[in-house]
């Protein structure tokens, strides 16, 4: 009997600024998201990206990472818990110069059930646009939430869930379970 | 390709130094593994360095790359012919304020013994800091490391070096095997 099983995969459909996978089965040790995307945003070459838990929209998170994004050298980016509302996790492609751009995104949550620790998930992303060479992006990250309570429910957020930056129609997910 | 669960270690005591997972396996084609939590210490280091040892080789056969931030300050560096592999510091008590800090690592091909000049594998890790000592306790890590022994890896140690400093209490680490079936 395998260890990892897929917990759920599908496809938006239509575009949305956040969505969230929810009822999320607390049986597992470990959770791990794939997402292949894009930003319907057309004012930039990458938008900022989000992870919140729980449905908790307060300034409950933290997080710390580095990116090259548009060419740019490495940069650094952190907050503390409390710093914010969201975890950002890195930049995603937009449609600002090629509709057909997508980033993939691999997500980790560790001990995501247990409820002794401050939950802290790792994030590696990337996207390559093969019509011009500044709107490519690559982000390592952490994010954190200031709590213990255990992980039922991930949202993923475009620029802070504002109008007209949408996750795109196509965008396509998959969450896997690990178990102990 | 499955994964199968080869081991799985919560720490309950408070002078946890490492865990060792001995006899692994030989049946897979790679290995991977999860470390959730921190470091036990409150003392002046912001995050102590943790490591790694494969079949509990402390020679001067660790080769490794990685980049990584503490808080919005960058870091690389290269090392060769180390005497483990040492990752970045993953928090402490005081500065991460009991965060499940995260390194998720995998070694290919782990059986071989004809490998170009050894094992190599990956691994990614981070965590965040507490409000009260701002960004600092904060990190993220990408690291390669490379075994220059053309043995087959049938023990991994992880743990914390420094005297005095332990794994805290609850944290877990896990042991995956791959393959395709």
């Amino acid at each position: 009997m395998p260890d990892l099983e897929i917990i759920s995969e599908g496809t938006l459909g239509s575009g949305a600024a956040e969505w969230t996978i929810g009822s999320i089965p607390q049986d597992y040790q470990h959770l791990s998201l794939e997402i292949k995307t894009s930003s319907t945003y057309t004012g930039a070459n990458d938008r900022q990206a989000y992870v919140l838990v729980n449905g908790a929209t307060g300034w409950d998170y933290g997080y710390s990472g580095m990116r090259i994004s548009d060419n740019d050298a490495t940069d650094a980016f952190a907050t503390y818990f409390g710093g914010y509302i969201g975890a950002e996790f890195g930049r995603i492609s937009t449609s600002s110069q090629s509709v057909e751009q997508r980033t993939i995104i691999k997500l980790w949550f560790g001990n995501y059930s247990q409820t002794d620790m401050k939950h802290i998930w790792l994030c590696s992303m990337v996207s390559g646009n093969y019509t011009t060479a500044d709107n490519d992006c690559w982000a390592q990250s952490a994010g954190g939430i200031g709590s213990t309570t255990a992980i039922t429910s991930i949202t993923l957020q475009d620029a802070g869930g504002s109008g007209g930056e949408d996750f795109d129609a196509d965008t396509r997910y998959c969450l896997y379970g690990w178990k102990v | 390709m499955s994964h199968t669960l080869l081991s799985h270690t919560k720490v309950t005591g408070t002078t946890t130094s490492f865990v060792d997972i001995t006899g692994i396996d030989q049946t897979y084609q790679d290995l991977c593994y999860w470390f959730v939590g921190h470091a036990s210490d409150t003392g002046t280091y912001t995050n102590p360095e943790c490591y790694t040892l494969f079949n509990n080789d402390s020679g001067a056969n660790h080769t490794a790359q990685r980049v990584w931030t503490h808080g919005t300050a960058k870091y690389a560096s290269n090392t060769d012919n180390a005497n483990e592999f040492w990752f970045a510091g993953l928090g402490n008590k005081q500065h991460s304020n009991n965060s499940g800090g995260t390194i998720f690592g995998y070694i290919p091909n782990y059986t071989a013994t004809t490998n170009y000049q050894g094992h190599t594998f990956w691994a990614w890790g981070g965590t965040v800091g507490d409000s009260a000592i701002g960004a600092t306790g904060s990190m993220i890590l990408q690291y390669t490391g490379q075994w220059t022994q053309e043995t087959a890896i049938n023990q991994i140690e992880f743990g914390y070096p420094a005297a005095g400093i332990y794994i805290a209490q609850n944290s877990t680490f896990s042991l995956y095997g791959v393959k395709n079936s």
